[in-house]
């Protein structure tokens, strides 16, 4: 059998209706692909936004986990800097954890996790863990003991120039700097000498560095220098400290 | 049931640990976040002078005093001078223009948020040997009371709980 291909009358007549058939198909096909178009573009959008959503938690996981290592890194370093000035230094230190600092504003001091019992006495210095001078212990207790800070206003240090060997008391200012004191105006100190511990003083050992000349002027009387020096360590954010332990023969 | 001397030693000592745990507060968790600590341990005292009688808050400053000096460098002498004089401060409010509502508390925090750096400003350099504040810290002048009045709200209903738990409302304490 086989399909007549000429129209007869009845096809023509009829190709009005099958011309709107195959317009309301062609509308049809195309709301229908647009619309299952639109509904597959939505449903990927939700699992686009679920995964989004998730990208996100794991990136803030991942920035939480290299904020962490970031942060062990540079207590490591910090650590390892302590290490080797525990190992290389003719004294004995002690590695402490700072665990408060004075409850007052004005006033300049840490709690640390070691007291005499670990063999912590009064007036023992403190270094931060690069060496530079931070403090004294000025109380202990059996397990934790009071440190001054030296830019308490109640803080002296027996001080020296390094460059011209000049030699005065260094006190806190209670503030972010210290003055050194007992200088006459023909001293040589220069802005930017470094202030280290003299041969004299009981807590420290000599050299040790302190800080950083910020202003050298002569007082108002034109008889004694004004000199204002800037510790090297930033004392307000101390985690740790070493104790020098056996410098100060009267603690042993 | 206690009798009434043994409660207010109680509440008393209760009072000096609420002030230790609010000094190693501001010591420790402050710091830890690089932020300035405001003196939360005003607030209990702050509470004890404006809501308890003459002489239990004069002991209440000598305790204090003495609790404080274990968490910081300051004399004792000069500690206790300055508490003494925020004392007579507010007992001067009190007698005058007191309502027992927690505005008037919030007042108070202000004020002696206020007044304590700057008491202590003053006092350290006239009364002290080595006052080598150059400069005082201004923002500290402005900070504690902004910190403290706004940490009154929470330290004021605590320290409601703590009198309704040793029941010394009921003491009908005088002003």
């Amino acid at each position: 059998m086989t399909y007549n291909l000429e129209e007869n009358r009845w096809q023509v007549a009829h190709r009005p209706f099958t011309a709107s058939a195959h317009f309301l198909i062609r509308t049809f096909y195309s709301l229908t692909t647009s619309t299952v178009g639109t509904v597959d573009e939505y449903v990927d959008l939700i699992s686009i936004k679920k995964q989004h959503d998730e990208f996100r938690k794991q990136l803030a996981l991942q920035k939480a986990r290299i904020a962490t290592f970031e942060s062990l890194r540079l207590e490591n370093q910090n650590l390892r800097k302590a290490l080797s000035l525990i190992q290389d230094s003719p004294y004995k230190l002690e590695l402490a954890e700072v665990l408060s600092f004075d409850a007052l504003p004005d006033m300049r001091s840490v709690i640390i996790n070691k007291g005499s019992d670990h063999g912590i006495a009064k007036e023992m210095g403190l270094l931060s863990e690069s060496g530079h001078v931070v403090g004294y212990i000025i109380q202990t207790l059996s397990r934790t003991s009071t440190a001054l800070l030296i830019t308490d206003r109640y803080a002296v240090v027996d001080a020296m120039t390094q460059r011209s060997r000049f030699r005065g008391l260094l006190e806190g200012r209670t503030g972010y700097s210290l003055r050194l004191k007992n200088f006459r105006r023909s001293d040589d100190v220069l802005k930017g000498d470094l202030i280290v511990t003299s041969p004299f003083g009981r807590m420290f050992p000599k050299g040790l560095p302190i800080g950083i000349v910020e202003s050298a002027k002569n007082d108002a009387f034109n008889i004694s220098k004004k000199i204002v020096v800037k510790p090297l360590q930033s004392l307000n954010k101390l985690e740790r400290v070493l104790v020098i332990k056996n410098f100060n023969k009267e603690n042993q | 049931m206690q009798s009434q001397p043994v409660l207010y030693v109680i509440y008393f000592f209760v009072y000096g640990l609420v002030v230790s745990v609010c000094l190693a507060i501001q010591g420790v968790v402050w710091p830890a976040f690089n932020l300035p600590e405001p003196q939360l341990w005003l607030l209990p005292f702050a509470f004890i002078i404006l809501y308890q009688g003459f002489w239990f808050s004069v002991f209440f400053v000598y305790l204090t005093s003495i609790v404080i000096t274990g968490f910081t460098v300051m004399p004792f002498g000069l500690c206790l001078a300055i508490l003494m004089i925020l004392f007579i401060i507010i007992q001067f409010f009190k007698q005058r223009f007191f309502w027992p509502e927690f505005s008037f508390y919030f007042l108070v925090s202000l004020c002696i948020g206020f007044l304590f750096p700057v008491l202590h400003f003053f006092l350290s350099i006239t009364s002290k040997n080595t006052p080598t504040i150059i400069r005082p810290e201004y923002y500290q002048w402005l900070y504690q009371p902004f910190m403290i009045s706004l940490m009154s709200i929470v330290l004021f209903y605590t320290c409601r709980r703590i009198d309704k738990a040793l029941k010394i409302n009921e003491l009908n304490l005088n002003r």
